[in-house]
């Protein structure tokens, strides 16, 4: 049961003098061995160390020219000289004197507006283009006496409106017209007394204004592209320009850069956890969650530190508050814990079912893949995935799962003798060795399948009989044993009585043993009483891991069985035949691992989890920090 | 291939077994699906739970096709 349960965990409080406190702090943040709480105890709230806001201000500016240079330069082609974290007041020295840190934002500002005008210019090209071959000065727009309108209009409306601007007799006006494919272009220029006549005439229209405001319009139209061309090259040089410095301000301090943006993160950590310690002029108080195997490591960095001058407490936790959960996992395993705080994090008072997951997710998976093909396919695919995305999202941890669960799906390949849809073993002589055959013993398959799924269910409610009893739940753990016999009962029942498996007395007897535990269960749980209905479907459930793999092999088995003659037809068939081929088998297993993948997650998750996984544990986040660019000694 | 009355009928009430399940799965997808999408466009890191909240009405089509292989276990056609 050990195995199945998180780490045991401690909760600790720390009492020393407010003298060590940032050496204290300085050690635990290195060791990160301490999942720090606020404090209850009744003494005064401690505040963040004096020098936060400087250290903060400084680490917004790195951040900040870090990003503008990010955009600049990859990071993996910067070399970094490994750089010692750097004593505080140092650091802060060091910082306040990078004086290129003013010059990236200088630079980044000019950029910002040479990119603002480039786009404006850009904008008022397509205004020009609009108007080439009308002769329009946009010089005059500038006139105050006169006001200046220009939009496009549906071809068939353009007529309409000159007519209805003739209609007003007073109206003083000139108009040009040009045809931009199903569209016009019309500009009219009027005094700007009659604005009102105008805006009147075009309110019934379907009109696209052109913004004339505001843009870089000058000159005859003949010229303006032209001017406009100059003008567009001379900021993409003087873009150019400032690109190329800050390229060379990122090649040679970004590597910098970082380090400091590193050591100022971790020093704004430590000096910020402090919001949760509790104080009296000379000391403070910490408390938090601590391994049990390590309390007395912990407890040698404080006496360390403090120099034997501390009060070193194991302590019970607050009302209602729970132990953070600890994987206690090999590494590389950690992928199937991702994926269970993706569901839920177990609580560290209740079973931990990951391992259970570890072993069912890749025997499901491989169970509905059974090929050797697919399987070695999908082993390069998932090899591939974790190469391209980044260690810490969701696609790289279910690729990491997906090549383990690649390697059950080539063994149950090689038994049911599947190598992309083909059988090798009855043209080898081998068919003896066939453990699955997906056509001829649908049976045994199916059979095997629902058994996967009664001691998966069985499995879940003897956890969840642990679990209620840990928490004193009596009444409920004794229904989750009465559901055990109902369930194992009930099948033998129902094999006697459908299938004739067993004699009638045992039918019977069983029958009648199956109805008296679940009377049973409901007098002790109303609530468990209510799952015994899912006590059938949920075995049944298991049924798809026959449907989807014998879905995947019929259909794989029938590509071939169709392309396969067309191979031998002629070198142009036979290139015509395998790519078609390949899509298909490509296709059939994209739908294949995919529902694979969504379908094993779900047997675990709905089916196993569901007779005792309660979840909502909270994860043990160590105070601490994960350097990738600096590193500091251990005092 | 000639097959007899039983052995016909078997089939359809497998076919029927099945269609019902894929109808009443696709019934019960079609709201999850409509419901996961609109939080999805919101929070897209919730994808994964959408996911294995979609394919949870895939029960009734698995039921569907248990049924359907019992039918055709007892007229001998599989």
């Amino acid at each position: 049961m050990t195995l199945l349960r998180t780490a045991p965990m401690q909760k600790v409080r720390i009492i020393s003098l407010q003298s060590t406190k940032y050496e204290l702090v300085k050690a635990l943040h290195n060791e990160g061995v301490l999942d720090v709480r606020k404090s209850k105890k009744e003494m005064g709230d401690d505040a963040p160390l004096a020098h936060l806001p400087r250290i903060s201000e400084l680490l917004v500016k790195f951040k900040s020219a870090e990003s503008v240079l990010k955009g600049k330069i990859k990071i993996n082609k910067i070399k970094f000289s490994e750089k010692k974290h750097l004593k505080l007041e140092e650091l802060i020295k060091e910082c306040e004197k990078s004086d290129f840190i003013p010059e990236i934002f200088k630079l980044s500002d000019k950029e910002r507006e040479l990119d603002e005008e480039i786009a404006s210019i850009d904008d008022s090209i397509k205004i020009a283009e609009m108007f080439r071959g009308t002769g329009i000065d946009f010089s005059m727009i500038k006139s105050d006496l006169l006001k200046f309108t220009a939009f496009t209009i549906e071809k068939r409306h353009a007529q309409k409106v000159r007519e209805m601007l003739e209609k007003h007799k007073k109206l003083n006006y000139e108009i040009i017209e040009k045809s931009l494919g199903k569209r016009t272009l019309i500009f009219i220029a009027y005094e700007a007394s009659d604005a009102n006549i105008v805006n009147d005439v075009l309110r019934d229209f379907k009109i696209i204004e052109i913004d004339l405001s505001n843009k870089l319009l000058f000159g005859s139209e003949e010229k303006l592209s032209y001017e406009l061309g100059k003008l567009r090259e001379k900021s993409l040089n003087e873009k150019g320009k400032v690109d190329s410095e800050l390229m060379k301000i990122a090649s040679k301090e970004l590597g910098r850069i970082v380090q400091l943006r590193e050591m100022l993160e971790v020093e704004v950590q430590r000096a910020s956890v402090s919001i949760y310690f509790k104080k009296t002029q000379a000391t403070f108080c910490v408390e938090g969650w601590v391994a049990k195997k390590r309390l007395a490591e912990l407890e040698g960095i404080v006496k360390r530190v403090t120099k034997n001058r501390y009060v070193f407490e194991e302590i019970s936790p607050d009302e209602g508050e729970m132990a953070p959960t600890l994987s206690t996992r090999p590494k590389w395993l950690a992928s199937f814990d991702y994926m269970m705080e993706f569901m839920s994090i177990p609580r560290s008072d209740e079973i931990d079912p990951t391992w259970i997951f570890i072993f069912s997710f890749p025997i499901f998976y491989g169970l509905m893949v059974s090929d050797v093909g697919y399987g070695i396919a999908s082993f390069i695919f998932a090899y591939l995935l974790t190469k391209v995305t980044d260690q810490d999202g969701l696609l790289y941890h279910t690729a990491k799962i997906w090549q383990i669960a690649a390697v059950a799906a080539i063994f149950f390949g090689l038994l049911s003798d599947q190598y992309f849809g083909f059988q090798l073993g009855p043209q080898l002589g081998l068919s003896h060795l066939i453990v699955f055959d997906w056509f001829t013993n649908v049976t045994s398959v199916l059979l095997l399948a629902i058994g996967f799924g009664l001691a998966q269910v069985i499995l879940g409610l003897v956890f969840g009989f642990f679990n209620k009893m840990h928490h004193k739940e009596k009444k409920l753990a004794f229904s989750k044993i009465t559901s055990i016999i109902a369930i194992l009962t009930g099948t033998i029942a129902v094999a006697g009585g459908l299938f004739g498996m067993f004699s009638g007395g045992v039918t019977v007897a069983t029958a009648i043993v199956t109805v008296i535990a679940i009377i049973l269960t409901a007098l002790l749980s109303g609530i468990e009483a209510t799952e015994t209905l899912n006590l059938i479907t949920h075995p049944l459930s298991y049924a798809r891991l026959l449907g989807f793999g014998m879905a995947s092999v019929i259909i794989a088995s029938l590509i071939d069985k169709w392309f396969t003659p067309s191979l031998a037809a002629g070198p142009i068939s036979f290139v015509l035949t395998l790519i078609v081929f390949i899509l298909l088998h490509f296709f059939n297993m994209i739908l294949t691992i995919f529902e694979g993948i969504v379908q094993s997650a779900r047997l675990n998750f709905v089916e196993f989890f569901s007779k005792f996984f309660a979840g909502g544990g909270v994860k043990f986040q160590p105070f601490g920090y994960r350097r990738k660019y600096t590193r500091e000694d251990r005092d | 291939m000639a097959i007899g009355l039983e052995a016909a009928v078997a089939a359809i009430g497998a076919g029927i077994a099945i269609a019902g399940g894929a109808i009443g799965t696709g019934v019960a997808q079609s709201a999850i699906g409509a419901a996961g999408l609109g939080l999805i466009a919101e929070k897209p890191e919730e994808m994964g739970r959408v996911l294995l909240f979609m394919v949870i009405p895939e029960t009734l089509l698995i039921f569907g096709f248990v049924i359907a292989i019992l039918i055709m276990l007892q007229a001998g056609i599989v």
